[in-house]
């Protein structure tokens, strides 16, 4: 037997989406028979037993008290100890569990000796409400205000819910200074060595004309061809309903932008929640980056360039939104600094606005995945769509992993959508700006060769005011 | 009882002779007869209310059964109880009073003619569903070990009703002391049997494994010697017996609505065993007959002089709203939802002799679909018992040991499946307790798993809890992640009075309670029985959340989501007693937010959002200024599991709703 064979926790009952596992029947490393009883796992329903699929040596991958997802590799099972470990250091991505989230009971927060419910619960003196919630959530527009502000999360401590006007009413406009985000994501120390070109070879026969490969490409086919030659790739690909791109700009002229600043920003967040794309697979080691920057792909006309993204998992939407403009910008301007284009730890490729359906988007040296976006298409009674398609190094991340982290990035993707879309349309549907003192609308003051002027009234509170108004008819 | 035994002159009974023993039963049938002659009179005049079913040419059934009985039986009779229940209390009085709607009658004057109560005898006006309850009542007194019985009267009519065989079926299984007495007198109201009835009704019993015997009223010796011999059969605890009765009714079967062939009435009337003893003993009739007449000339006098019913002493359970206090949640117990059932389940049987677990699979080694009763059978054998796919049975079983003082837990698979028990909870646990006149409490559990999010398609996915809101006496519980359900069963078994309906949601089984919160929440507990969650934020709310059960999870997601990414901060309020509802936490969070959005899981038409916002509107509408209902839309829900997430209200959904409401200001 010279293969190692993962056991993992099936599917034992409809209900369940983790099993405890009780006690582990055998220890590391011992040998073990085909047949034999290896743990006991609970279900919300019943026990069952995992027995051995084979004979050989053992490797456990879960521990006794430990709750688990249905499907994790719970041991791993070779001919010899060592071949299975030799195998798993062959294979990183099965020695590491990758976004699946593995709580022992006691780490719930949740002490086993602690048995008061609510029946035996007597309310004192200091139960009685109101008390003040000691605990700090600060949202994500208020935190980039933190930031650009210099000012320190701890601030707010004991603060509750903090909001964007909880940091503008502290700050004292004199002392706010804006302060450039921390550039350097660590990197790889030491990449591996480009191969050799091989020796060119016509392989037509026509005649031909021989001119260098251009700089910019020699670059990119270094940094492409590392992750065809190095990454075990592979891809998983989603469809994306859409009202489309016209309806978008129709409700909004920058809901279009918005969504892709989104789509960015919970790649971002959802990077954190599965760790193993935001890394790199070198010399059978991980590394894991800890930070998410992320390189958005921009190619109109100026070579393909990736601008990067930094902090993508902590930034707003307005401020990614503003960030990548300012990118594309640079982009067309050629005026991007060396800045903007390295440390990206992962890279999202947008080709909407090209109207391919699907592609084969290419891994960067050093990273672990990419992102494709492909154009929209129709898919029948007036829908649109669009692919998501994510190539990944299998030596990092499974596809199980990868569809997760897919799955979640559309489904968000597609809730802001319709949030934007919907909250667009109805603050259209109601709201149009009128003068404060006689109440004419916008367009009723167009008519009559007036408009609408805002002046400043007491206490720094501003009004509209029409200009016939304002002219004290 | 007997009244006129001793003022029946020798002379006159001496010649032709009659047995003293008959002459007191056929004096009891007279009596029937004259108190419905008179309910009949008393309708014409309008001194009445309603109209009233009367047993005249039948009363020898009642008559001839309760004489076997003794104290401890239970007796359940139908729409046509007068009868039965004047051969079992003699309650002239009570009766009278009570069909004329006065506060002196057995009730209260608030069951009237077909609802009656007393001293163990129950009536109803519901066909077939009297018989699973009846079977209830019998099984109490197998539990206790006595050698009562439980008689149930039903009419060759209630034969078409289904109750009525997933009865006779474990009646005969279990080896009940039931007698089902059934009273053929050939026709279904207006519909004559040979219309609607196949096959033979003794055979329809013995299908099930029960002895049939066979009498009819006319020839009232006879059916004493049948009667009797179903008795010894049932005092012996051979198990049921069925008993039909041929019988005929000579009056109409309410007022007015006889089609029958008067030719046909003519022929029964000679037969008339009253009549008859009339004929032969006219002296002794007489006499009888003027002893009944001053007994109810008092009775009505008496009954016109009390007052009419009142509902004074309902008004302090309607429900209303209470302020309560909160306070931080408790820690709890790491174990799954299910364990903290079954552990209290077994608490309670361990504590209280009366507590008996009837539902499907519940036994072991199976232990039910969710196991929440895993190892209970063999714990506390014959108290918890597997029972056929009968789930009317199920219930009305437990709504007969409620009655008998048991305190009855009722499993119902998957809730989905209540529908089926529809009749019980409406028409039986609801009513007992208001229709008896306080006499009784119906202390029946009822849990069952409603819910979606498992792909189990259509028929085994809905919520059709809110079909159950609002039901008098009946209280509706949900569980939901953040309260321990062991906690909550604890507290149900020490308080409760009257049947009570919990919501387990199906995903919560396997998932342990979760106490801890996100950051900058505080999760509260009301001092209510059954707590109010409350996931409030520091500061003001924009919205204010209402939902219950499995919802909560999805709301506090969306709530998080919401205030990280779009600043808007929302208060939850999640009540887990849905039932009446404390509307009070409700209106003082919307107080602060002045906007609502009610989600649930079910179909939103008349639902729990529906209500809440109408009793909010009602209270005070000023405080609210934009209301929101989030539910399934009006379709079925699909098998495929991505558009059953779909279509069910989630997260995503869910912060949708609450940027509208912000949106629209």
């Amino acid at each position: 037997m010279s293969e190692v064979i993962p056991v993992r926790i099936p599917q034992e009952t409809v209900n369940d989406d983790l099993v405890l596992i009780q006690q582990w029947k055998v220890t590391d490393g011992q040998a073990v028979q085909s047949g034999q009883v290896l743990v006991e796992v609970e279900t919300s329903k019943s026990v069952f037993e995992i027995t051995c699929p084979t004979d050989g040596f053992i490797r456990l991958n879960a521990a006794s008290d430990q709750e688990v997802p249905i499907g994790k590799v719970l041991c791993y099972i070779g001919a010899t100890i060592e071949a299975v470990d030799a195998s798993l250091e062959n294979q990183p991505t099965t020695s590491v569990s990758i976004g699946e989230s593995i709580h022992s009971v006691v780490s719930q927060g949740m002490s086993s000796t602690v048995v008061s419910g609510f029946e035996s619960h007597e309310a004192t003196p200091a139960d009685v409400l109101p008390y003040v919630i000691q605990s700090t959530r600060i949202s994500r527009p208020a935190l980039e205000l933190i930031q650009s502000h210099g000012l320190s999360t701890s601030d707010f401590a004991g603060r509750g819910l903090v909001r964007s006007q909880d940091i503008l009413s502290t700050l004292a406009p004199a002392t706010a200074k804006i302060v450039s985000p921390s550039v350097e994501p660590s990197l790889p120390t030491s990449l591996p060595a480009a191969k050799p070109a091989s020796s060119f070879r016509s392989a037509v026969g026509v005649p031909f004309r021989k001119e260098p490969l251009a700089r910019s490409k020699r670059v990119e086919t270094k940094v492409l061809s590392w992750s065809t030659q190095q990454a075990i790739r592979s891809s998983v690909t989603v469809m994306v309903p859409t009202v489309g791109r016209h309806r978008l700009h129709d409700a909004d002229v920058d809901a279009a932008e918005k969504v892709v600043a989104n789509l960015i920003h919970v790649c971002g967040e959802l990077l954190r929640q599965f760790p193993m794309l935001n890394a790199c697979c070198l010399d059978d080691q991980v590394l894991q980056y800890e930070q998410v920057h992320i390189g958005y792909a921009l190619d109109a006309g100026h070579g393909l360039k990736v601008a990067v993204l930094r902090d993508a998992d902590q930034q707003s939407v307005p401020s990614l939104l503003n960030e990548r403009q300012r990118l594309i910008s640079a982009y067309l301007n050629q005026s991007l600094l060396p800045a903007d284009l390295t440390g990206a730890t992962f890279t999202i490729t947008d080709l909407s606005g090209s109207g391919v359906t699907t592609f084969d988007p290419l891994i960067s040296e050093g990273q672990a995945g990419i992102l494709g976006i492909s154009g929209e298409f129709a898919i029948g009674n007036g829908q649109q769509a669009f692919h998501l398609i994510l190539s990944f190094d299998h030596r990092l991340v499974e596809g199980r992993a990868a569809a997760l982290f897919l799955s979640q990035l559309k489904d968000r993707v597609v809730a802001f959508e319709q949030t934007l879309f919907q909250a667009t349309a109805s603050e259209r549907a109601c709201v149009e700006a009128c003068c404060a003192r006689c109440g004419l609308t916008v367009t009723q003051a167009t008519h009559r060769n007036h408009f609408l002027v805002s002046v400043a009234g007491a206490e720094n509170t501003s009004a509209l005011i029409c200009t016939n108004c304002l002219q004290g008819r | 009882m007997p009244i006129l035994h001793s003022t029946i002159s020798p002379e006159i009974a001496n010649v032709p002779s009659v047995s003293t023993r008959m002459e007191q039963l056929y004096a009891r049938a007279i009596l029937i007869r004259s108190v419905e002659e008179r309910l009949l009179e008393l309708f014409s005049q309008g001194r009445l209310h309603g109209t009233v079913h009367t047993c005249i040419g039948q009363e020898w059934t009642g008559v001839a059964v309760a004489d076997f009985l003794k104290p401890g039986d239970f007796v359940f009779s139908n729409h046509r109880c007068h009868g039965h229940f004047l051969a079992r209390t003699d309650d002239v009085e009570g009766l009278i009073a009570e069909v004329m709607g006065k506060q002196t009658g057995v009730c209260g004057g608030r069951g009237g003619s077909q609802h009656l109560c007393r001293d163990g005898f129950f009536s109803n006006g519901i066909q077939g569903g009297i018989v699973p309850v009846a079977a209830g009542l019998a099984l109490s007194h197998q539990l206790r070990g006595t050698d009562n019985v439980s008689v149930v009267f039903i009419g060759d009519g209630t034969l078409g009703e289904g109750a009525v065989y997933e009865a006779l079926n474990v009646a005969s299984k279990w080896n009940l002391p039931l007698l089902v007495v059934l009273e053929n007198n050939l026709y279904s109201q207006s519909t004559r049997q040979e219309e609607t009835l196949a096959g033979d009704i003794c055979a329809r019993a013995e299908a099930f494994g029960i002895p049939a015997y066979h009498s009819e009223t006319w020839t009232p010796e006879s059916l004493l010697s049948t009667v009797e011999a179903c008795m010894v059969r049932l005092r012996n605890q051979a198990g049921p017996v069925f008993l039909q009765v041929d019988t005929y009714r000579l009056m109409a079967h309410s007022k007015g609505d006889d089609d029958r062939d008067p030719a046909e009435i003519a022929r029964y009337r000679e037969r008339d065993p009253i009549d008859l003893f009339t004929q032969q003993f006219p002296a002794a009739a007489a006499q009888i007959a003027e002893q009944i007449r001053i007994r109810l000339d008092a009775a009505v006098a008496a009954a016109e002089l009390s007052p009419l019913a009142d509902l004074s002493s309902e008004s302090h359970r309607l429900p209303k709203s209470e302020t309560v206090q909160w306070q931080p949640a408790p820690t709890t117990v790491p174990e799954r939802s299910v364990a903290l059932i079954r552990q209290s389940l077994e608490r309670s049987l361990k504590a209280d002799d009366r507590v008996v677990i009837l539902g499907e699979d519940i036994e072991s080694p199976y232990g039910g679909a969710f196991k929440a009763t895993q190892g209970l059978s063999t714990q506390f054998p014959g108290r918890v018992r597997n029972m056929p796919i009968s789930e009317s049975l199920i219930v009305g079983m437990g709504n007969g040991l409620a009655l008998a003082g048991m305190v009855p837990v009722c499993e119902i698979m998957f809730g989905d499946f209540l529908t089926l028990a529809t009749d019980q909870l409406i028409n039986h646990a609801s009513k007992f307790r208001f229709m008896y006149n306080d006499q009784v409490r119906v202390p029946l559990i009822v849990r069952t798993p409603m819910g979606g999010r498992r792909g189990y398609g259509p028929t085994h996915s809905q919520s059709l809890e809110k079909h159950f809101l609002g039901l008098p006496d009946l209280q509706v519980l949900a569980t939901n992640h953040r309260l321990d359900p062991g906690q909550l069963y604890d507290r149900l078994m020490k308080s409760i009075e009257g049947p009570t309906l919990v919501i387990e949601n199906k995903v919560l089984y396997g998932q342990r309670v979760q106490t801890q919160m996100p950051e900058g929440f505080a999760l509260e507990f009301s001092s209510e029985c059954f707590p109010t969650v409350r996931i409030r934020p520091e500061g003001t709310p924009d919205v204010t959340i209402v939902c219950y059960g499995e919802m909560l999870r999805e709301v506090e997601e969306a709530v998080v989501r919401a205030f990280d990414e779009f600043e808007l901060i929302c208060e939850v309020i999640c009540p887990t007693k849905i039932s009446p509802l404390n509307l009070a936490p409700i209106l003082a969070s919307v107080a602060r937010s002045h906007r609502l959005l009610v989600t649930e899981e079910g179909i939103g038409t008349a639902g729990f959002g529906a209500e809440v916002i109408a009793q909010l509107m009602e209270t005070d509408a000023s405080v609210c200024r934009r209301v929101k209902r989030l539910a399934s839309p009006g379709h079925p829900i699909p098998a495929c599991a991505p558009l059953e997430r779909e279509m069910l209200p989630h997260a995503n959904s869910i912060l949708a709703a609450i940027r509208g409401l912000m949106c629209h200001e």
